[in-house]
């Protein structure tokens, strides 16, 4: 069985992990790129989101490379991304590809279907049993490891005297996480890791403007689909807060939705679940005002229903809780330069806004 | 007091349970208002009104929402929240948080009844009517106008599904222009039998689809649609693993039902950058595929003109015609 699975945001590194040491032959499928994007448009219908049209182009390059086997997960909608093992199954199909794909399911609302898939996948293990919990314990470790060293990163971006070289000792920092296996190595690696980004040369008396990023966790997470865009803000000498990180997310959506705070917080302007990321795009632009953050910038696929719902609710709670809120809708036909003027233009508007809140004339080049 | 005046706005909902809520609120003692078939204005008034990336029926009843409070003026507006009737599926997400993007859209609002539909089965939805009446009208009593409505929700189905076409069915669904008498769907004896399939707030909107339904009859093809099948029926035909909403079930269920009943080819109406039907769409695609039929996606917006959508059906029509007389075996796709 040679095994590929989704590619999102570092996870990779994690699930490549796991699945090497159940004993499977793993195609790690490659970065995404703009083959693979142009790869998955072709097949996929012209209004499935840019998540389905990536995971589609990416499936065909790893069968490409050999794999006869992709591992999907489910879910119980409304977001459309539920869907995705099914539909990605049958046009893989139709395309005359034989590839078998094991869709897992949610575990406490469909539970014959997961525990189904768990046979199909551990049928043809070569790991013993007893070793198993080490195994996904592990694995859980180090994605938890990658979040830090990540967040870590992040903390550091808008500081950097030299730009860019917070991105390029981040790379080193994955590249030793991805060598550590066990919980020692794992530990030293995030140890090493972190001071590593500690050394980076910062000039920590600036003050930067603080933005809140949310919205769909694939375009969230994966830089390929966001076009970079917290590296770029950040490297605008921007401070971002990302919504999302894989671990904290797992942990809260693994068996239940326990973002209690968010519903919360999204109550008096949405009080219905929509799907994906939908009413947590409400709840966390609110919690972003009440932290006094500078702004949010919501990142959506094209045709997101979840978020369309919450874009259309967005301009009301911004003008409510005085934020302003931008959107950035992605797909195939986004340009980066596109994406870089609009980041420009909000990040001069948030630190005129700043300036005059603080009772400095704003400064203008002319 | 003089009467309370309600507005239900025409689009989204409005075709599937109009018979229940009409009837209901005018029972309770309401004046039932409502809107005029789509037009021009309304389009206009939905678009500015709501958020740009909505897609075009959404923005048809904002428009509509929009013609009640600003000409009508109506003092209680009707926006339910569609959740699940019962199959077990939801609506699209923009039917889940309608109520509040109606409310974010629009500065000065009449009273919302926006009830949350979520009922599974006859005392559910009794229940609900019930706290409905409760609130809106204390005085009245919930028996008497609950079975006249739910009498005629049923009937309106129960004549869909004979091959009655909705003005036929329920008259407040024939208004102005669209009065002239039309021969019930599917009296038209003709060789050529075309499946229109789509969400209800598509395939009946004329003014967004160009009329298709009349453009097909007066081509002389017979039209069957989602509505004539019954619910039993069509739930035979279910998915693998169901899509995770109402309408969209209801279309890829008929679809392979009426694949199966031999029709000629299928057309699918569908509205640009609607989520729901890149699934949808795909999967019909595959399952005319698989039966070796033609099928005829018309994606509409604001912008399509009338002309281009004749085109389409004309051509495809013309096509379904050469198969029949000449060959079995031309390619799908034209």
């Amino acid at each position: 069985m040679r095994i590929t699975f989704p590619y999102m945001g570092n996870s990779p590194l994690v699930l490549k992990q796991i699945l090497g040491e159940l004993g499977y032959d793993v195609v790690v499928p490659p970065v995404p790129s703009k083959r693979t994007l142009d790869l998955g448009t072709k097949y996929a219908p012209e209004f499935a989101c840019i998540p389905f049209k990536i995971l589609l182009g990416s499936y065909l390059e790893a069968i490409s490379l050999g794999a006869d086997t992709i591992i999907s997960t489910g879910g119980v909608g409304p977001c459309r991304a539920g869907y995705y093992g099914e539909l990605h199954q049958r046009i893989l199909a139709d395309l005359g590809y034989n590839v078998k794909v094991i869709i897992i399911e949610p575990p406490l609302r469909r539970p014959a279907d997961f525990l189904h898939a768990l046979k199909l996948l551990f049928n043809e293990r070569k790991a013993p049993l007893w070793k198993l919990p080490d195994i996904f314990w592990r694995g859980w470790l180090k994605l938890k490891a990658i979040d830090q060293v990540e967040k870590a990163s992040h903390d550091i971006r808008p500081y950097e005297l030299n730009k860019g070289e917070t991105t390029v000792v981040f790379r080193q920092c994955m590249e030793e996480l991805d060598n550590a296996h066990s919980r020692v190595e794992i530990e030293q690696a995030t140890q090493s890791s972190l001071q590593k980004l500690a050394n980076i040369a910062q000039d920590r008396s600036r003050k930067p403007l603080k933005v809140g990023l949310i919205g769909e966790i694939y375009v969230v997470l994966e830089p390929f689909a966001n076009h970079d865009v917290q590296v770029k803000l950040e490297e605008m000498g921007v401070l971002v807060d990302r919504s999302i990180y894989l671990a904290e997310w797992t942990q809260n959506n693994a068996l239940g939705n326990r973002e209690y705070d968010v519903k919360k917080a999204a109550e008096p302007f949405l009080s219905e679940l929509v799907g994906g990321h939908g009413r947590n795009s409400i709840g966390e632009t609110v919690l972003y005002a009440r932290r006094g953050f500078d702004g949010v910038i919501q990142l959506a696929p094209f045709a997101c229903i979840p978020e369309i719902v919450a874009k259309s609710i967005l301009p009301y709670v911004s003008r409510k809780l005085n934020i302003p809120v931008m959107t950035l809708f992605l797909d195939e036909q986004t340009g980066e330069g596109g994406i870089r003027t609009r980041l420009e233009a909000f990040v001069d508007l948030l630190s005129q806004r700043r300036n005059k809140k603080e009772g400095q004339l704003a400064c203008v080049d002319i | 007091m003089s009467t309370m005046r309600i507005g239900i706005p025409r689009s989204l909902f409005f075709y599937s349970y109009l018979p229940f809520w009409q009837t209901f609120w005018s029972e309770l003692g309401y004046e039932v208002i409502v809107s005029p078939l789509t037009n021009k204005d309304i389009l206009d008034q939905g678009i500015a009104h709501s958020a740009t990336d909505l897609c075009v029926p959404v923005k048809i009843f904002h428009g509509h929402v929009s013609y009640l409070i600003n000409q009508a003026v109506v003092d209680v507006l009707f926006v339910p929240r569609m959740v699940n009737v019962g199959t077990n599926d939801t609506f699209c997400p923009k039917f889940l948080a309608l109520p509040e993007m109606i409310n974010c859209s629009f500065s000065t609002m009449p009273a919302m009844v926006s009830p949350r539909i979520d009922v599974r089965g006859r005392l559910q939805l009794f229940k609900l009517c019930t706290d409905l009446q409760r609130q809106w009208a204390p005085k009245k009593s919930v028996w008497g106008p609950f079975e006249k409505a739910y009498t005629a929700q049923s009937q309106y189905e129960a004549q869909l599904a004979n091959g009655l076409s909705i003005d036929q069915a329920w008259p407040t669904f024939a208004e102005s222009k669209y009065t002239e008498a039309k021969k019930s769907l599917s009296s038209i004896t003709s060789e050529l039998k075309i499946a229109v399939l789509g969400y209800p707030y598509a395939v009946y909107d004329s003014f967004i689809n160009g009329d298709v339904l009349k453009k097909l009859s007066h081509l002389g093809v017979s039209i069957v649609t989602a509505d004539m099948i019954p619910f039993k029926k069509r739930r035979l035909h279910r998915l693998s693993k169901d899509l995770f909403w109402h309408y969209s079930n209801m279309v890829i269920q008929a679809g392979v039902f009426w694949l199966n009943q031999s029709v000629s080819g299928l057309i699918h109406i569908t509205n640009f950058a609607c989520g729901p039907d890149a699934m949808v769409g795909k999967m019909l695609e595959l399952a005319c595929k698989q039966q070796n039929k033609p099928l005829l996606t018309l994606t509409l917006d604001e912008q399509t003109g009338q002309i281009g959508i004749n085109t389409r059906i004309e051509a495809f029509v013309d096509m379904l015609q050469r198969r029949i007389r000449y060959a079995h075996n031309l390619p799908l796709h034209g």
